[in-house]
């Protein structure tokens, strides 16, 4: 809709487009020492910062205009410009051409500021609403490291990773996305670090969304992933600004997203879900153990309670012989086969999960102490499992929340019942088989072309990723970044030499 | 970045080779060693990996000509399409006789250890599809899977070194070089059929990266076959003795049942050695089941290889059923070796290394003519 010359007209239209929403704020004023200029501001109530609008748009408007002197040829030509330049105190402000524009604008929390007698419209930047503030991540705590988290305002989430990276080819790319809820989303990406195809590939899957709504980043990982039958993910969310940032140098892509605290970055692949932003922090001797850990947890929540069940009812005569024996004595008074008691178990336990982490304060404590009681000890005094089981079922539990990532940790979880059901009925067989059409699964999965194994696929080819997996190397032996990411400039440190020479103390030859 | 563009490193073909060629021969092969030539059985592994030497690299030498090209598409080159694709379709019955014969012995043996009241039927079957569902995300998901699994097949080679070394008998090997010529022209067939699996060569070279380096990596890659088969057959004879491995039909896993470790934990492991071997045979199988269904689709002009996949299968799971027992499918394979892998591993290569040297000339002759 192109816009009129005339305020009554352009007011009507925009009152007819915004009609029944009772939280737009009309306000006609009329401007100058006779009070010939009509003019009008318009906002949404709760979006905008009001007393930005009063003391910087209002106050010069009304009071400051009416104490120059009148010209009169001058201010009736060039009134626009005159506001738009002289008068507003306001730090944005942009020309409006089309009325949809406006009304875009208003709905994002911009205040339009019409002026009778001219066919274009003034928006002037407010955006301001009542948001949380800093935080530290709910679930991404760590011991060492920056406190701070992302909060549910996409802008303030770019300007903690613009504070981490001060390289003006940091770029960030606003997009909207979503016909009506029209999501911002910031693409972040270090220019002359990340590959250039990988960058066009997101930027071409993001433009090509076409849905009504994005309410959280999740809508968008679902929608750009390339396979989406997967029970992995294949985008890395996180809390944390410094996880981004560190992703950001090594060539990966951010995806900030408006209105939610996680942000996505691709290409993600099985060894960057494995490592924790705090691992960079700590001595490489202490991470490298808590990398060994952590791949044992993934094993460990895979195939543990699969394990008893094939054991216990298949092969019993694989196990050394004084376990099998310790084993036959604890069941002995469970009246369910092996994989009735495990399911048993594993289905409490997810059921505690799951009212756990929807309740918190002293109703999550109490259904804690409730399940602590029912499962570890008169589940066991019943007899209705055996206390190796409930050792399994805890370890287990614990392993699957080891997983640094909690999108990753939530795939094995949920394929830890698949490969339980095959242990039922092939035996040790029957797991091989699970992990094997897991493998081969994982095997043919990409993110974002990075396949999701690397760098354990491929011999010679990135055997320098290596460094980052089960041992993490020092840092000065990490000079290159990552070569799963195919960056352009794949050095971290120019010259190694140099470093070790500033040190104190280094004889010089 | 470059989502499935069908390429393999050297090193991922590296880690086929080996996946391709250590299967259920390892199985048998100390009894066939000690059967053949007693204390002496190491020689023939020797000899073997010689003429396996030879051959890889004539096969590389062949096959690296023609980049991007199988075997199906460069034979057609070198010897008229006709005799080319008998070639190939010889090349097809191999594999998918040896997958069958294979995926067989897998299901005696997880018959045998682990599920003893489940049909064989169901093992062989449910095998089969994992292996169809790999084996249909191409040469690239097979070259990866090879190289994850490269630590499953070598792993528990070291491992089994260490922890039988106390109970062995070195003494065992002697005595040394008690052997007529006779003893080896007669046995080195069977033991040479060990290695068969490294002919992938010819259809898989065709998407390495840089066909100019394979040579080495094959060459290493025949080279570590043949130490793990020599490993494996010193620790049976240390362990067992000549006269005791005679006696078991899979020498290899009762070595694995007598690794124990009293006090520790370790005993009883041969429940981790059937779940690794389980891994090592699907690195076999998926080779030749992609190996096949790749020869069809070149064979019949066709884009996508993964729609010749599953039709492979009831083939696969049939062939797989007709021996009545184990004893019945070593007969039939050891047929099937006869004529089919003689073909297949060294007849066929030779020629076409001889028909690529001819070619060779006549292009350097009709050069320096014109």
């Amino acid at each position: 809709m192109i816009i009129s010359s005339n305020i009554t007209r352009n007011l009507e239209r925009i009152k007819e487009e915004l009609k029944d929403c009772d939280d737009v704020v009309y306000r006609p004023i009329k401007v100058g020492e006779k009070q010939k200029f009509n003019m009008a501001i318009i906002y949404i109530d709760g979006l905008t910062d009001k007393e930005l609008i009063s003391n910087f748009a209002m106050e010069p408007l009304l009071n400051e205009a009416r104490k120059e002197k009148p010209n009169p040829k001058s201010i009736k030509d060039n009134l626009f410009e005159l506001v738009e330049k002289g008068n507003i105190a306001v730090t944005e402000v942009k020309e409006l051409k089309t009325l949809e524009e406006a009304i875009d604008d208003v709905l994002v929390g911009e205040t339009i500021l019409l002026v009778d007698g001219y066919n274009r419209i003034l928006m002037l930047s407010s955006r301001g609403w009542p948001m949380r503030g800093i935080s530290e991540p709910q679930i991404e705590t760590v011991v060492r490291g920056p406190r701070d988290g992302f909060n549910e305002t996409v802008k303030v989430n770019a300007s903690l990773v613009r504070r981490r990276i001060r390289d003006p080819k940091l770029k960030s790319k606003y997009m909207q996305i979503g016909i009506r809820s029209k999501t911002d989303v910031v693409l972040m990406y270090i220019e002359d670090i990340a590959n250039k195809k990988l960058v066009n590939d997101v930027k071409s899957k993001l433009e090509k969304i076409d849905i009504d709504a994005i309410l959280e980043s999740g809508h968008i990982q679902y929608l750009i992933e390339g396979n989406r039958f997967s029970p992995f993910p294949q985008a890395q969310t996180t809390e944390r600004p410094d996880l981004v940032a560190a992703s950001l140098y090594e060539g990966r892509i951010a995806i900030l997203v408006d209105n939610t605290p996680f942000a996505l970055i691709v290409p993600a692949t099985i060894t960057t879900f494995l490592q924790s932003s705090e691992d960079y922090y700590n001595r490489w001797f202490v991470t490298s153990l808590v990398r060994v850990v952590r791949y044992f947890a993934v094993v460990i929540s895979l195939v543990f309670p699969a394990l008893y069940i094939a054991m216990t009812s298949y092969h019993p005569g694989l196990l050394p012989t004084q376990l099998a024996l310790y084993v036959a004595a604890t069941r002995n008074t469970v009246p369910f086969p092996a994989f009735v008691e495990a399911f048993i178990m594993e289905i409490t336990i997810e059921l505690l999960r799951e009212a756990g982490s929807r309740l918190s304060g002293p109703i999550g404590t109490t259904i804690g102490i409730v399940g602590g009681l029912v499962i570890g000890q008169a589940a066991v005094e019943a007899g209705i499992v055996s206390p190796l089981m409930v050792i399994i079922v805890a370890v287990t539990t614990i392993s699957s929340f080891a997983i640094p990532n909690y999108d990753v940790a939530t795939g094995f979880r949920t394929l830890r019942f698949f490969i339980m059901a095959l242990a039922a009925g092939l035996g040790l067989y029957g797991i091989m088989l699970g992990l094997m059409l897991i493998l081969s699964h994982l095997v043919k999965l990409n993110s974002f072309g990075v396949p999701y194994l690397s760098p354990f696929t491929n011999i010679g080819a990135n055997l320098k990723d290596l460094k980052d997996t089960f041992i993490k190397f020092p840092i000065k032996d990490m000079k290159t970044r990552p070569r799963f990411t195919h960056t352009i400039d794949d050095t971290r440190m120019p010259d190694a030499n140099v470093q070790n020479e500033g040190n104190v103390g280094d004889k010089k030859p | 970045m470059i989502v499935n563009n069908e390429k393999i490193s050297n090193g991922q073909m590296f880690a086929i080779i080996i996946n391709s060629t250590i299967g259920v021969g390892i199985l048998s092969l100390p009894r066939l060693l000690a059967e053949g030539m007693g204390t002496d059985g190491w020689i023939l592994v020797v000899i073997s990996l010689v003429i396996v030497i030879l051959l890889t690299l004539m096969i590389t030498f062949t096959a690296k000509l023609f980049p991007g090209k199988t075997m199906v598409e460069f034979g057609r080159e070198l010897v008229t399409t006709p005799i080319s694709d008998i070639f190939s379709i010889i090349y097809f019955i191999y594999l998918v006789v040896f997958a069958a014969f294979v995926v067989r012995i897998f299901g005696e043996i997880v018959k045998m250890y682990l599920l003893s009241k489940t049909p064989i039927e169901f093992i062989i079957i449910s095998m089969l599809f994992v292996v169809a569902y790999l084996s249909r995300g191409g040469i690239e998901s097979i070259a990866k899977i090879s190289v994850l699994l490269i630590p499953v097949i070598l792993f528990p080679v070291l491992f089994m070194s260490f922890v039988l070394l106390p109970d062995m008998d070195f003494t065992n090997i002697l005595p040394m070089f008690k052997f007529s010529i006779k003893d080896v022209t007669s046995n080195i067939i069977d033991v040479f059929f060990s290695f068969a699996g490294f002919e992938i060569i010819l259809f898989y070279t065709a998407f390495v990266e840089k066909p100019n380096k394979a040579i080495k990596y094959n060459l290493v890659a025949v080279i570590i076959i043949a130490a793990i088969y020599l490993i494996v057959f010193l620790l049976a004879l240390f362990t067992f003795g000549e006269i005791e491995i005679t006696h078991q039909i899979w020498p290899s896993i009762s070595l694995m049942e007598t690794v124990d470790f009293p006090g520790a934990f370790i005993e009883n492991v041969q429940g981790f050695f059937m779940a690794q071997w389980t891994l090592v045979i699907f690195s076999t199988l998926i080779s030749f089941v992609f190996g096949a269904s790749l020869i069809l689709c070149k064979l019949f002009r066709a884009n996508e290889q993964k729609y010749f996949v599953l039709p492979l299968i009831p083939i696969v799971y049939i062939l797989s059923l007709i021996p009545d027992n184990i004893a019945a499918s070593y007969d039939y394979v050891s047929q099937a070796t006869y004529y089919l892998g003689t073909l297949a591993i060294i007849i066929i290569p030779i020629l076409l290394f001889i028909s690529v040297i001819i070619k060779k000339r006549n292009r350097k002759g009709e050069a320096d003519n014109g």
